[in-house]
């Protein structure tokens, strides 16, 4: 398996899309959510996703690692590749393992911190040390020097931006190719918010990071490159389309859409 | 809301409206005390239920005799050994055998089933799902008539602690399929969605995560279903409890006696093995309470209050475990 991962690699250059959606449209039993997006999303960079409610970013989100085919009656349709790779001919679990993601909502498990990110190297038959893995990936998000006495007490028990951290830990001790983030500071205090901000300046130089936010100041300081989605009205019925895209000061100074000035300034004003 | 200005003094001034609000308070103070009386009433009744058991099957209850004797033709002398203990047996196998039944199945319905891309499937598992909610409330005689017919005159299990554990598990299982479904739903879908993201498979899911996270509601319903079975008569008659028996059902590898064939005297005939107990005649203690309550001799009615006390603590027990299992996995997961 690895080895064929990094076949398909290695003949792909660095400027390569992780990520390439192309003619992507998604429906919830019929009821278009989102049309017609065409996108790539760049290696080793920050793409926030930004948008009005209702544009459907989260709804792309969760297709990019399959977590929608949890849901019944959702169709995706067009074409999504991971490193060239078609995602929905590859097998789910395969894709959950490449592409990470974390939740609006710190979702740590029910167990003791040590745990939380054991059971993943667990479950994916990972061979090498726990232990050292374990520590490695706290580190990782600096999480390490406030929990390291207390492994085995319960994830429950730490703050929100605590168990957020520790949820990104667990992500990326699978070491996956791209990890996804839904709005992951919006449960958070302003300072949990800025720490976990600052995190994410430093993972993306390692790491494909997709990030779905609604603060633009937020998109503003982590991001390289912005796609910004509006939602259309066809007759009362509400669907998003990607307005558009390109590097963070082109979206946020020189908009090339009416609409996405109008979103970017309203908000900032 | 812009430049419309709402005439405010409409409001403020309605008295109307206040007045009211002692009108609704006085309502409130009734209603609490009408609710509060039925309570007591409730309970008064169930207590005093309980405290005549007491006072009529006192004579017995503190003799030790009561608890090391078998079941006799005279009142003061029979015991409800072979009952308790044939209650326990029999609960045993009750346990053994619903609950991995029924846990599968719950799990079976609610992480499989319903996720189901066959639109068959969908169909049968609502229909499932309607039926195992009204197999719960069918009348305990019916699943005797089943044990009946099952266990015992197709596999040909006599009547055997085996058969009686089984038909009192079947009686239980919509019971515990029920409630292991209604604990799974319980677990928050960020949990099993957090679970999926890491890789890991449904079973993986289910088996680290869910199952953990429910454990205790489910034992919870297991157990207030296994107290109702304790006390179960009707489906125990119908595939033949018996009433009178003076032996244990005999434990594994105990000391078996058999009739010398010459002397006629009783000589060890070798072990009992491991699973020579489910084959045993039984009794259990509501079959024995029934049998006494019936007898001509109006004596017998002390034993059966005794035997009722009896009967009331070990659920008073059984239910006092199922609560205390809720606190101790609801403290240690929280959401």
């Amino acid at each position: 398996m690895n080895t064929q991962i990094n076949e398909v690699r290695s003949d792909i250059g660095e400027e390569a899309p992780a990520f390439r959606l192309e003619k992507m449209s998604i429906a919830y039993s019929g009821n278009v959510a989102v049309s017609g997006v065409t996108l790539n999303i760049p290696q080793k960079q920050l793409m926030a996703l930004i948008g009005p409610s209702g544009c459907g970013k989260s709804t792309i989100l969760r297709s990019l690692c399959r977590l929608n085919d949890l849901i019944p009656g959702v169709e995706v349709s067009g074409r999504i590749s991971l490193f060239h790779e078609d995602i929905r001919q590859m097998d789910a679990i395969a894709v959950h393992r490449r592409v990470g993601m974390v939740f609006q909502r710190p979702n740590p498990f029910p167990k003791s911190i040590y745990e939380n990110i054991a059971l993943g190297l667990r479950v994916n038959g990972y061979r090498g040390r726990i232990d050292e893995m374990v520590e490695r990936s706290l580190q990782q998000v600096a999480l390490w020097d406030e929990v390291k006495d207390r492994l085995r007490s319960s994830a429950l028990n730490l703050s929100g931006g605590q168990q957020q951290r520790l949820c990104i830990a667990r992500a990326l001790s699978l070491q996956p190719e791209v990890i996804l983030m839904d709005e992951p500071c919006s449960a958070l205090d302003p300072i949990a918010s800025l720490r976990i901000d600052n995190l994410l300046n430093q993972l993306k130089q390692y790491y494909t990071l997709v990030v779905v936010t609604h603060n633009l100041q937020q998109a503003a300081r982590i991001s390289d490159s912005v796609a910004f989605f509006n939602t259309n009205n066809d007759n009362g019925r509400i669907y998003g389309t990607l307005a558009e895209y390109g590097p963070v000061v082109q979206v946020f100074s020189e908009p090339q859409k009416k609409e996405t000035y109008d979103y970017v300034n309203a908000r900032s004003n | 809301m812009q430049g419309e200005e709402l005439d405010l003094s409409a409001i403020v001034k309605d008295v109307q409206m206040r007045k009211s609000i002692s009108i609704r308070k006085f309502w409130d103070v009734l209603f609490s005390f009408v609710a509060l009386s039925f309570l007591i009433l409730g309970l008064a009744i169930l207590l005093l239920l309980i405290f005549q058991l007491f006072v009529d099957g006192r004579g017995l209850l503190f003799s030790w005799s009561f608890y090391t004797s078998f079941p006799a033709p005279n009142a003061a002398e029979a015991g409800i050994l072979s009952a308790f203990v044939g209650s326990l047996f029999v609960i045993c196998v009750t346990v053994l055998f619903a609950i991995p039944i029924g846990v599968a199945a719950g799990v079976y319905l609610e992480e499989y089933a319903k996720s189901s891309s066959s639109p068959a499937v969908r169909i049968l598992t609502d229909f499932i799902e309607i039926n195992i909610t009204n197999l719960a409330g069918v009348p305990s005689i019916v699943y005797g008539l089943l044990g009946l017919e099952i266990f015992k005159e197709t596999f040909k299990l006599g009547n055997s602690v085996l058969t009686a554990g089984m038909t009192l598990g079947i009686l239980v299982l919509p019971v515990i399929v029920v409630t292991t479904r209604e604990a799974l739903k319980s677990v928050p879908s960020t949990l099993k969605e957090g679970s999926i993201a890491i890789g890991a498979s449904k079973w993986q899911t289910i088996w680290d995560l869910i199952l953990p996270a429910s454990i205790g509601s489910i034992l919870t319903g297991v157990i207030v279903s296994v107290s109702r079975a304790i006390g179960e008569t009707a489906p125990l008659i119908t595939v033949g409890a018996l009433t009178f028996i003076a032996f244990l059902p005999p434990l594994p590898f105990s000391d078996r006696f058999a009739p010398d064939p010459q002397t006629g005297e009783l000589v060890r005939a070798g072990q009992y093995g491991l699973f020579d107990w489910l084959f045993s005649g039984y009794t259990v203690m509501p079959i024995q309470m029934f049998d006494w309550v019936g007898r001509p001799n109006p004596e017998f009615r002390v034993n059966a209050a005794a035997a009722g006390v009896v009967l009331v603590l070990l659920t008073l027990v059984l239910n006092s475990a199922a609560i205390f299992l809720r606190i101790y996995f609801r403290r240690r997961i929280k959401w």
